[in-house]
């Protein structure tokens, strides 16, 4: 059970090996975390990650998760579930993609898409069905600013983040007739393995950061968040810009 | 009558929280209105269990049961019979304190035993095993209960008290509800000579002297607790204000209140604005109602005729006033030291001013005698009560700490009031929870009955 003041006994972090997710995990654990669990598809970056987190007072389970394999999300969490209630849930799967290049293949674009959208938003509301089902617990889920104002030079993989981030939108609401607190985080730029290759946007931050913020929003009670803070800003600005001067804005 | 099955409400399962807002989890409610309705509600268990619940003033997560079943005992509430003569009452375990001053206090009796709200079931009253400001000469409420009809895991309805099943009637007082469920109890009043107070107030303007002021006023009184202004520091930390009384003798009271010495109306309390901003109550705006406060008390006054309700329940004139801590809501910490290691209280004052953690309402009481149960929480010593709000920097660590003070000083926390503190010193603060847990082994083997709080312990 997560405490007055939001530490969680057991953890759950799917997409084992994000950058952003293995942070918000770093932060939320505590003296009271007992139990950890990464899923994903990196059985050996995880493994070495499990080490880093284990304790003798808890334990890091690994459980295989690709969310694009049909019928293996129900595998997966009965797995993780089985084990014991999950306080805090955080949902951190998404791809990138290369936008140039998905531009000109449709299919490995809508591969983008799915991973982002469909197949994040079955993961996300399972994990939430069963945290509705034991009646308490925290989901965090991890969109990104482009999911609010897709640009000339991420619209694939926003494309995909909308869809989850709508979807969530919804989720929060319904969270609050069951007791499942969900935390919709729109992280900016921050830099991971995944933007390695683009240039820097205003406001970057580091992982930490946004684990930070999103710390911060389960312990004040907030539902939607920025992070940094500023991006929420920027994107309200964006939206309301006439398109010929958003093309005008550096990529 | 049957009450609602789990069925009945399994679509629709209720947001529930403790009094002070956090940790909220959602369970099925299920009004209980009968016994047979009970009985079928338990027998009918599903895996996440069942637990009653009172009024929710438990500030914690111990009447939640995520995902299980809850039962609402509050509308379970009659007066089965009265003794007019022996002041032995017999009710259903969801009627509240509130209900049995109302309906006794006019006749001339009162509960023996009342926390600081009246909002409180006998039924939760028993399974916390609460305490009010005359523990020092009459313990907690569980040493005024003559018997109780608990129903066990097996559906089956037993009668326990300290005489019949004594394990078993001592493991349900503080049992936080984890033996069963407390359908009835026998309950002996205390008699009274009228409905109002005879008060001395003390001021004392540091801890030694609050704490010296307070063991004196206690031996000339029934009903004895100090106020403490936990924003203080230096020379003046622990500074506060005691007040000591018992009830009015006819011939205490002014003549025209003597002439109906036991009248008792409950005001009608006002209400704190739901939608409070957070933050309404933080370190500034508590510094500055303590130091009025404290101004305002006299140095020394005798005889000061006050309410029944005045002095006990000070709280209940505002409805909803947890509402002032706003959507985080707030933390009540509560423990007790041994007598001989009274400096932890002034450990605990320096450390959460040092956080600014500004208490409202912190309230300091010495204990008397424990009660044969193994997880009440009284026992003799000093004990400190505080509210704080869950948005203090620092607070988790400072309570951390706290909680290893106060466990290696043979101390412990309130149940009642716990939200957060940490598994493994339950067994060092509650040394006899084996002999507990052996006894809820054999009356609930298969532990139907679980709350939020027994998971997070590991109960």
């Amino acid at each position: 059970m997560i405490d007055a003041l939001g530490h969680p006994q057991s953890v759950l972090l799917a997409g084992g090996t994000s950058e952003i997710g293995l942070a918000i995990v770093d932060a939320l654990i505590g003296p009271r975390t007992q139990r950890i669990a990464l899923a994903g598809r990196d059985q050996g970056a995880m493994t070495s990650t499990a080490a880093t987190l284990e304790t003798p007072g808890r334990s890091v389970s690994i459980v295989h998760l690709d969310v694009e394999e049909m019928g293996q999300q129900e595998v997966a969490l009965d797995a993780i579930f089985s084990d014991g209630d999950i306080d805090i849930a955080v949902m951190a799967i998404g791809v990138l993609g290369n936008q140039s290049l998905n531009e000109v293949n449709i299919d490995q674009a809508m591969s983008v898409i799915r991973i982002n959208s469909t197949d994040s938003i079955e993961l996300t509301f399972r994990i939430f069905q069963r945290m509705a089902n034991q009646g308490h617990g925290t989901l965090v889920v991890i969109s990104s600013i482009a999911a609010v104002r897709p640009r000339r030079a991420n619209f694939i993989y926003g494309a995909g983040k909308a869809g989850l981030d709508a979807f969530t939108q919804g989720l929060i609401e319904l969270g609050n007739e069951v007791g499942v607190k969900v935390i919709l985080v729109r992280p900016g730029f921050v830099r991971t393995k995944m933007t390695a290759d683009l240039e820097e946007a205003p406001f970057t931050v580091n992982p930490s950061d946004v684990a930070n913020d999103t710390i911060d929003a389960i312990r004040k009670g907030r539902s939607i968040i920025y992070s940094p803070a500023q991006v929420g800003a920027v994107a309200l600005a964006l939206r309301n810009l006439p398109r010929p001067l958003l093309r005008k804005l550096p990529r | 009558m049957s009450t609602g099955s789990p069925s009945d409400s399994a679509n629709r399962p209720t947001v529930l929280t403790g009094w002070g807002r956090t940790s909220p989890s959602s369970a099925y409610l299920v009004p209980v209105n009968d016994e047979a309705g009970a009985i079928d509600d338990v027998l009918n268990v599903k895996e996440r269990g069942v637990l009653a619940r009172g009024l929710g003033r438990s500030y914690g997560d111990s009447a939640q049961n995520a995902g299980g079943l809850v039962l609402d005992m509050t509308g379970f509430n009659q007066v089965l019979s009265f003794d007019s003569i022996t002041g032995i009452v017999d009710v259903e375990a969801g009627i509240s304190i509130d209900s049995l001053i109302s309906l006794f206090l006019p006749q001339g009796w009162f509960v023996p035993v009342t926390p600081g709200t009246r909002l409180v079931t006998v039924g939760g009253a028993i399974a916390a095993d609460i305490h009010g400001k005359n523990h020092h000469i009459a313990g907690s409420f569980g040493n005024h209960i003559l018997s109780l009809d608990l129903l066990f895991a097996d559906g089956q309805v037993r009668t326990l008290s300290p005489h019949q099943d004594p394990e078993k009637f001592w493991a349900t007082v503080g049992g936080m509800g984890l033996t069963g469920v407390i359908l009835r109890a026998r309950v002996q009043l205390t008699k009274v000579a009228s409905s109002s107070i005879n008060v001395e107030t003390k001021r004392a303007n540091n801890l030694d002297e609050l704490m010296s002021f307070q063991i004196d006023l206690e031996n000339k009184h029934p009903y004895c607790v100090a106020w403490i202004d936990c924003l203080s520091k230096n020379e003046r930390l622990g500074r506060g204000v005691i007040t000591a009384g018992g009830f009015a003798e006819i011939s205490d009271l002014p003549h025209k209140q003597g002439l109906d010495p036991l009248s008792y109306e409950p005001a009608k309390p006002i209400s704190a604005p739901s939608m409070a901003p957070s933050g309404l109550l933080n370190r500034w705006s508590v510094a500055a109602f303590n130091e009025g406060w404290f101004r305002k008390a006299p140095k020394h006054r005798e005889n000061e005729i006050q309410s029944m309700a005045t002095f006990f329940h000070p709280l209940d004139g505002v409805a909803g006033w947890n509402a002032l801590y706003g959507r985080a809501g707030f933390i009540q910490y509560q423990f007790v030291v041994p007598e001989h290691s009274a400096e932890v209280v002034r450990t605990a004052i320096e450390k959460l001013s040092g956080i600014g953690a500004a208490s409202f309402l912190a309230v300091l009481k010495r204990f008397g005698a424990a009660n044969p149960a193994p997880m009440s929480f009284p026992m003799p010593g000093w004990t400190l009560a505080l509210d704080i709000p869950t948005g203090i920097v620092g607070l988790s660590r400072v309570l951390d700490d706290l909680d290893e003070l106060v466990a290696s000083a043979g101390g412990r926390v309130y149940l009642a009031k716990d939200s957060r503190m940490r598994p493994e010193l339950l067994p060092t603060m509650y040394p006899r929870i084996g002999e507990w847990n052996h006894t809820r082994d054999v009356m609930d083997p298969q532990h139907r009955f679980a709350s939020d709080q027994a998971r997070r312990l590991n109960r």
